[in-house]
């Protein structure tokens, strides 16, 4: 005769039974939500400030005496300075890639050149469909996202920087935005903005950026004061919504260098003759003696406007009492060539310091590591894990680049012994005692020694062939993961 | 008499893990849920201190339930889960109610509570696990899933893992709905027992 259940069978029935029901029903839920945390943290709001061609060796507190910063100079007694930063790649594009999403551009493979561009160094393009933006993880969270900038590349149509931001204001008319006809500006007006030397590329930049900036009629109406009045404009309704993310990226102080009379009289008076205000991409023999020594007074310039402005930007954010509520950071996506070395402008095989050397500050709101330095290879590529990691938001993809906010906390990141970094079909590559770049093959290097030689001006790279090529297969090829491509 | 009551009702509020393991297992659906529907997951988020409520009333009954026997370090799970619970519900209060975060933006103390909570009441969790099994104060076949599945929990609340994280903290919500389930199957049968005891004339 059949017996009751027992103990021993309800148990197994319902253990059994309930065991199911767990594994089904977490597997249903599992695969269909994967969110299950609050977000949140820190809810600070942050500033990414970009500015453009900025040279690490103009600002006065990396150590220049003659040019006039002194917003950037206040900044870093307050900022973790960073005094080896360099760019994960150059230039502007790659460099600002990397900011955005925190994965290397460099060695640039799988580049694909954007159809409707006149610019093609290896890495320019947009932004890949497969990466996500600092923005675009930052806009879930909760986040007033908004970039306001003036560098024309970013907002061509070929591109995509403004994934993620709730708005983007693009400012028209810088270098060679086709904003205005170029037609109405005469041969006397380029002119007076070119030296004989300039190629037909540079007058023709300089041509299209007078019809651009034909209707100034005060200061206010010039690039970097456009950008950062923007910017403070911005502030009084993100005061009313943060958490925000605002990013100002500010052309200048890139070429055309034609800044406001003032500034320029503050280190150059007496010149006659047509304004350097750009450089050929070139070999610097196109230039000499007094005009190179005007052209590097017009960049100066440049530079002191610059941040001018900045100053007037972040007084607007501390009159708005955000600065305790907000992280800043400062920095530059590469610099620019006057003649130091052999070269001007920015040519892929002069990677000299003058080209690759950033500033680089980080500005906590609680204080944290104001007024100190670090000599990490603080890159491009570092600054959305950083900010993310102050935020305590995960990012949605692995990134490549180091959290520095470590330093701020007395901690230090991964090693980085030696730095790499790429412009086209050049490689650079760095450690404390050498500098060695080349051709992406190995070819035409060149080495320095930075203990005898700190401002690199003796090329020794014929007497030690063993150490170029060790630092090129160790240090470059071992941080692009094979051969370097080819384009 | 009416402590006896009392104390007898506070011991079946052991039962009270079943609801709360299953609200908690509900975290990503209602997550979700509340995205779809309202666009707005804090919705969810200020419904959710039921789970944590309904998991304390059931920590504290499991608790009585054992009078203490699991020693030392069944007092200090217990303790450690006990906090992770308040923190959870005091950090959800701050953070979706009152808003507090939003006035400190940069330390986000509702937040850091809450996730602080999470990972006391995890740990906690499988402190007073580990204990009930070591002691065998309650039924091994109940607490013996829980404990593993508690150490899942851990992991889901270091960080956000995702679909992975999800599962882990499904599974430790189901740890806690396993636990009171072993418990009240255990009544039930001891209830039997009892009743099929012959009566001594």
């Amino acid at each position: 005769m059949k017996q009751g259940v027992t103990r021993r069978d309800f148990l197994k029935v319902a253990g059994a039974g309930a065991a199911g029901v767990s594994l089904l029903g977490t597997s249903a839920l599992g695969s269909g939500c994967s969110t299950y945390l609050p977000s949140g943290g820190s809810r600070m709001n942050v500033i990414l400030v970009i500015l453009d061609s900025l040279r690490k060796d103009h600002v006065g507190a990396y150590g220049n005496d003659w040019i006039q910063t002194p917003t950037l100079d206040a900044l870093s007694k307050e900022s973790l300075r960073f005094t080896r930063a360099y760019p994960d790649s150059i230039p502007t594009i790659p460099a600002r890639r990397a900011i955005h999403t925190g994965k290397r551009t460099w060695p640039f493979r799988n580049w694909i050149p954007q159809k409707g561009e006149t610019f093609f160094p290896a890495g320019w393009q947009r932004i890949p469909e497969d990466q996500v933006t600092l923005s675009e993880t930052l806009k879930p969270e909760g986040y007033n996202t908004a970039l306001i900038t003036d560098t024309q590349h970013m907002f061509k149509a070929s591109m995509n920087f403004q994934r993620g931001f709730d708005i983007f204001d693009y400012i028209r008319g810088q270098e060679r935005d086709r904003y205005r006809s170029p037609l109405r500006v005469s041969e006397d007006q380029v002119d007076r903005y070119t030296v004989s030397g300039n190629d037909d590329s540079m007058r023709s930049k300089v041509r299209q950026y007078l019809a651009n900036t034909a209707n100034r009629r005060s200061e206010e109406d010039y690039f970097a004061p456009k950008v950062f009045l923007r910017a403070a404009d911005y502030l009084e309704v993100a005061r009313e919504a943060q958490p925000f993310f605002l990013v100002v990226d500010s052309f200048d102080p890139h070429e055309p260098w034609d800044p406001p009379k003032k500034y320029v009289d503050l280190y150059d008076e007496g010149y006659r003759g047509g304004e350097p205000v750009v450089p050929n991409y070139s070999s610097d023999g196109w230039i000499e003696g007094r005009q190179l020594e005007r052209m590097r007074v017009l960049y100066a310039a440049e530079v002191t406007m610059v941040d001018h402005w900045l100053g007037n930007f972040l007084n607007r954010v501390e009159d708005l009492g955000l600065m305790d509520s907000t992280l800043l950071m400062v920095l530059s996506d590469h610099g620019i060539a006057l003649a130091e070395h052999t070269a001007t402008g920015k040519v892929d095989w002069g990677l000299w310091p003058e080209l690759t050397d950033v500033p680089f500050f980080i500005r906590h709101p609680g204080g944290k590591g104001a007024g100190e330095t670090s000599d990490y290879y603080a890159s491009t590529h570092d600054v959305a894990p950083t900010v993310l990691s102050q935020l305590n938001v995960e990012p949605k993809q692995p990134m490549d680049g180091q959290d520095l906010s470590v330093f701020l906390d007395g901690g230090n990141p991964e090693p980085r012994p030696h730095f790499t970094l790429g412009y086209n079909d050049y490689a650079w590559t760095r450690d404390d005692r050498y500098v060695m770049f080349s051709r992406n093959d190995g070819t035409e290097a060149k080495l320095y020694d930075l203990e005898n030689d700190p401002d690199m001006q003796n090329d020794i790279a014929g007497q030690k062939p063993g150490l170029v090529k060790r630092m090129f297969e160790e240090y470059v090829l071992a941080d692009a993961g094979g051969l370097l491509p080819k384009y | 008499m009416f402590l006896k009551s009392l104390s007898g009702l506070v011991r079946w509020s052991v039962l009270l893990c079943v609801p709360g393991g299953v609200l908690w297992a509900l975290t990503p659906l209602g997550i979700s849920l509340a995205e779809y529907r309202f666009s707005a997951p804090v919705v969810f988020w200020k419904l959710f201190p039921s789970a944590p409520l309904l998991l304390m009333l059931g920590l504290i009954g499991l608790q009585l339930w054992q009078t203490g026997r699991a020693g030392w370090p069944g007092r200090v799970g217990f303790a450690l889960a006990l906090l992770g619970l308040l923190l959870i519900v005091a950090g959800d209060v701050g953070k979706f109610w009152l808003a507090v975060d939003d006035t400190y933006l940069t330390t986000a103390p509702a937040y850091r509570a809450m996730r602080i909570g999470f990972l006391l009441f995890a740990l906690g969790s499988i402190v007073f696990g580990a204990a009930a099994l070591r002691a065998r104060t309650l039924p091994v076949w109940g607490v013996a899933p829980f404990t593993v599945l508690s150490v899942g929990g851990l992991v889901s609340v270091t960080g956000d893992l995702g679909t992975l994280g999800a599962t882990l903290w499904i599974l430790f919500g189901v740890g806690w709905v396993w636990l009171g389930f072993s418990l009240l199957v255990e009544a039930i049968v001891a209830s039997w027992k009892t009743r099929r005891k012959p009566r001594v004339s």
